[in-house]
C-alpha cells in the first residue's frame, strides 16, 4: 500500500498536465500494439510443438544406460528448432541407424569399404579428406592408390591408419577414386567433393549447433544427422562410430 | 539284399514323393497339355516320369517371358508406388506391410496350414522343380555346379524330396546294374541320401522370406525415397533394368522381387533372402555405369535365385553340429596333441570362407548366364562384363600366412565378416572370362552323369 499511493499520486499528476497528455496517448499506443503483436508469440509458446518436431517413442532396444539417458535428452529438444529446416524424422532416420546392426546380413556384390572412408559425397573440412582405415588396420595396409578423373594422384605404400588428402583446387566435379590393398583383400570406391552452397549450408548448420546447449551424445546425433541429411554418409558414419564407442553399444 | 533294399527304399522314398507332389504335377500338366483339358490327366508313371526327367533350365524351358514378368511386376510397380523406399519410415512401413494383404492364399485347415509352412503344394509353387544331384558331399558348405547349369536352385521340401528320390532311384539303379555285371563297389543308398540331404536347401521359403524382410526393415532409413521426384527417376531406370534381366528367367520362382535403391552414392549392391536386393545410388543415376549395374543386378539375383544366403546359414547350423562333435573329440586328446586342435579349427573356419567365395564365383557365373539371355548382341553381352571385371581392383600379392598361429589369427578375422569373404580379383575376371567363352560357345554340361562321394 505504501508503494502504490506515491506512483498513483505521479500518475495522476502526468495525467491531468494537459502539456504530458499527447506522450501519455502515444505511449499508451505503442504499448497496445506490443500487446497485439505479441499476443500470437505467447499463445504459440503455450501451445504443444508441431506435429513433425516431437520426438516421441524413439525405437526400442536403449542399449545402455548412456543410450537411455541420450534418448531422454533427444525426446526433450526440439529438432525443427536446434536445426533450421530439421523435423524429428531427420532424428529418427539417424537414431535407427546408430541401433540397427552396422552391417546387415546378405550378399554384396562387393567387399563394403572399411566405414569411415569416403565414397559419394564427402565433406573435405579446411581442404582435407581424411581417410580412416581404422577398420581394417589388423589387414596389414599395404598400398593405397587415389586418381582423380583416371590421373594418378597419391600412391602410398604401408600407408597410416589415417591419412590426410588436401583437395585445394579441386572441384565438386571431379571424380576421385582411391583403392585400399591390405595384407587380405581390396577395397575400392569413388568419392565427388560436396558443391559448395551444400557445403556452406552444412557448416552453417554445425556452427548453429554449436550455440545450443545439448547433452554430449544428442549434440553427436545431431551432428550425424546434419550429415545424414547433406548425403555425406562417411562423415555420419564417423560420428556414429564415435557415438557407439561414448556408450558402449 | 543291399541293392534290393536300396531299390525298396528309393522307390518307396519315390512313391511318398509322388503322392506330395500329385496336385502340384496335375497342375503342371495340366499347363503343359491345355488341350487335353482332363483334370488329373495321367498315371502316376507318367507323373514319375516328369519328376525324373532332366532338369529344366533356362536355355532348354519354352515357356514364354510374359506371364512370369507380369507376375514378377508386381513388386517393381510396387516400389514405384511408393511402398517401399523412404527416410525414417522403418516403423511405418513394417506396420504398412503388416496391413498389406497377403499375397499367398490362406489355408485355413490345419493340415493346409502345415503343409503350407512346410512349402508342400503349395498354389505359389506350381511347378515341381527336381534337382539332378550328381555330386554329393558330407559337408553342406560345399558349392557344386560353378558354371551355374541351373539357374534356379529347388525352393519347396517337396522338390527337395523329389531331388532325392531320383538321387536315391539312380544310386540303387546303378547298384543293380552293377551286380548284374559282376563287381565294382556299390554305393550305400542311405549315407549317399544323408549326404545329399545336407546339400539342399531345407529352410521353408516363408522363413527365408521373413528373414529378408527383417533385414531390409533395418535399412529402411538409408533407401531412396520414391515420393521424391529426383529420386523416383532413379528408381525407375534401376527397376527396368532389373525387369529386363529378371525377364530372362524361364523356370518358375516363388520369389517376388524387391529393388531399392541406397542413398549412398557407390558401386555396390547387395541381395537380401527371399527377393530383396539393394543396389547403391550411383549404379542407378550414373549412364555411364550401367554395364556395371546390369551386372550387378544379375549377380544379385543369382544369390536370390541360387538361395545362397539360406544356404550359408543352412551350412553353419548343419555343419557345425558335425564339428561340435569333433571339436569335443579334439578337446579331449588337446593336452596330448594341441596343435591338432588348432589345425582342426582352422579348417573349420577356412572350409567357411572358401564356401562363402565359392557361391560368390558360381553367382558371377549365373549372372554371364542371365545377361546372356538379355544381350542378344555378343558384342554389348562382352561389354558389360568386361566394363565389371575392369573395375575390379587389382589382387593384392598372396602372402601365406608364416606359421600356424597366424593362419589361425588371419581365419578368426575372416570368420567375423563371413558373409563380404569374396574371391580375389584375379579369380573373378579369370571365371567371368571362362563363362564368355561358355556362353558363346554354348557348352552345356550333359546331364545324367554318374554321382560322386565326397566324403569330408
Amino acid at each position: 500500500m505504501h508503494f502504490f499511493l506515491p506512483a498513483a499520486l505521479a500518475i495522476r499528476n502526468v495525467t491531468t498536465r494537459p502539456s504530458l497528455r499527447p506522450v501519455v496517448v502515444a505511449l499508451v499506443t505503442i504499448a497496445g500494439m506490443m500487446t497485439l503483436a505479441c499476443a500470437p508469440l505467447a499463445a504459440r509458446a503455450q501451445q504443444p510443438a508441431k506435429p513433425g518436431c516431437t520426438l516421441t517413442g524413439l525405437p526400442q532396444s536403449e542399449r545402455t544406460p548412456q543410450m537411455a539417458a541420450a534418448a531422454r535428452s533427444l525426446g526433450n529438444t526440439d529438432p525443427c528448432k536446434i536445426v533450421p529446416g530439421f523435423t524429428a524424422k531427420s532424428l529418427a532416420t539417424v537414431w535407427n541407424s546408430l541401433l540397427s546392426s552396422s552391417r546387415t546380413g546378405g550378399r554384396r556384390l562387393e567387399t563394403p569399404v572399411p566405414t569411415g572412408t569416403p565414397q559419394g559425397i564427402t565433406l573435405a573440412q579446411r581442404q582435407v579428406v581424411i581417410f580412416d582405415f581404422s577398420e581394417v588396420a589388423g589387414e596389414q595396409l599395404k598400398s593405397l592408390r587415389i586418381d582423380v578423373d583416371q590421373k594418378p594422384l597419391l600412391n602410398q605404400q604401408n600407408p597410416g591408419v589415417k591419412v590426410e588428402l588436401p583437395v585445394t583446387g579441386f572441384g565438386p566435379d571431379q571424380v576421385f577414386s582411391w583403392t585400399l590393398t591390405t595384407g587380405r583383400g581390396a577395397y575400392r570406391a569413388e568419392f565427388k567433393l560436396i558443391a559448395e552452397s551444400d557445403r556452406r549450408e552444412v557448416e552453417t548448420r554445425l556452427s548453429r549447433l554449436g550455440t545450443e546447449s545439448l547433452d554430449p551424445v544428442a549434440r553427436l546425433l545431431y551432428t550425424a544427422a546434419i550429415y545424414d541429411d547433406a548425403d555425406l554418409f562417411a562423415q555420419r558414419d564417423h560420428v556414429l562410430a564415435e557415438i557407439r564407442r561414448a556408450t558402449g553399444i | 539284399m543291399k541293392s534290393s533294399s536300396g531299390v525298396a527304399s528309393a522307390l518307396a522314398l519315390a512313391w511318398f514323393c509322388c503322392s506330395a507332389t500329385a496336385p502340384a504335377l496335375a497342375q503342371e500338366e495340366n499347363a503343359a497339355n491345355p488341350a487335353t483339358g482332363v483334370p488329373g490327366a495321367g498315371s502316376i508313371f507318367d507323373r514319375a516320369k516328369s519328376m525324373f526327367s532332366a532338369p529344366k533350365t533356362g536355355a532348354d524351358d519354352t515357356e514364354g517371358a510374359n506371364g512370369r514378368a507380369d507376375k514378377r511386376g508386381a513388386g517393381g510397380d510396387r516400389a514405384e508406388r511408393g511402398e517401399r523406399g523412404g527416410r525414417g519410415e522403418r516403423y511405418e512401413r513394417a506396420e504398412r506391410r503388416r496391413d498389406e494383404p497377403e499375397s499367398e492364399p490362406k489355408e485355413k485347415s490345419f493340415f493346409g496350414n502345415v503343409k503350407g509352412i512346410f512349402g508342400i503344394g503349395s498354389e505359389e509353387k506350381s511347378v515341381t522343380k527336381i534337382k539332378d544331384i550328381t555330386e554329393v558331399s558330407s559337408i553342406s558348405a560345399r558349392q557344386f555346379d560353378p558354371a551355374c547349369t541351373t539357374i534356379v536352385e529347388p525352393f519347396g521340401v517337396t522338390d527337395n524330396l523329389g531331388s532325392m528320390a531320383m538321387l536315391g532311384a539312380k544310386v540303387a539303379l546303378g547298384n543293380v546294374a552293377l551286380s548284374i555285371n559282376g563287381g565294382g563297389a556299390q554305393q550305400n543308398v542311405r549315407s549317399t541320401l544323408r549326404m545329399a540331404g545336407k546339400n539342399l536347401n531345407w529352410l521353408p521359403m516363408r522363413a527365408e522370406r521373413m528373414l529378408g524382410e527383417h533385414q531390409h526393415a533395418e535399412l529402411a532409413g538409408q533407401l531412396l525415397d520414391p515420393s521424391r521426384k529426383s529420386d523416383k527417376e532413379i528408381i525407375a531406370r534401376a527397376n527396368a533394368m532389373l525387369q529386363k534381366l529378371l525377364e530372362q528367367v524361364k523356370e518358375e520362382t516363388p520369389y517376388q522381387f524387391d529393388l531399392s535403391v541406397q542413398r549412398k552414392g557407390g558401386a555396390n549392391a547387395q541381395a537380401l533372402p527371399g527377393g530383396f536386393i539393394l543396389i547403391e545410388k550411383d549404379l542407378a543415376a550414373d549412364k555411364k555405369k550401367e554395364g556395371i549395374a546390369y551386372f550387378a543386378l544379375a549377380h544379385e539375383i543369382a544369390h536370390v535365385l541360387q538361395r545362397h544366403e539360406t544356404r550359408s546359414i543352412q551350412a553353419r547350423l548343419t555343419d557345425s553340429i558335425d564339428s561340435l562333435d569333433g571339436l569335443k573329440k579334439l578337446i579331449d586328446s588337446a593336452t596330448s596333441n594341441p596343435g591338432a586342435l588348432v589345425g582342426y579349427s582352422n579348417e573349420l573356419m577356412s572350409r567357411f570362407v572358401v564356401f562363402s567365395q565359392s557361391q560368390e564365383l558360381q553367382a558371377d557365373a549365373c549372372a554371364v548366364r542371365l545377361l546372356d539371355s538379355a544381350f542378344a548382341d555378343r558384342k554389348r553381352l562382352a561389354e558389360v562384363i568386361r566394363s565389371y571385371a575392369k573395375s575390379l581392383p587389382a589382387a593384392p600379392t598372396a602372402t601365406a600366412p608364416q606359421n600356424q598361429l597366424e593362419m589361425f589369427v588371419d581365419n578368426v578375422g575372416k570368420m567375423s565378416k563371413l558373409q563380404d569373404q569374396h574371391p580375389n580379383s584375379q579369380e573373378r575376371s579369370l571365371n567371368l572370362e571362362k563363362m564368355l567363352v561358355e556362353v558363346a560357345t554354348a557348352k552345356t554340361r550333359v546331364a545324367g552323369s554318374p554321382v560322386v562321394v565326397t566324403p569330408r
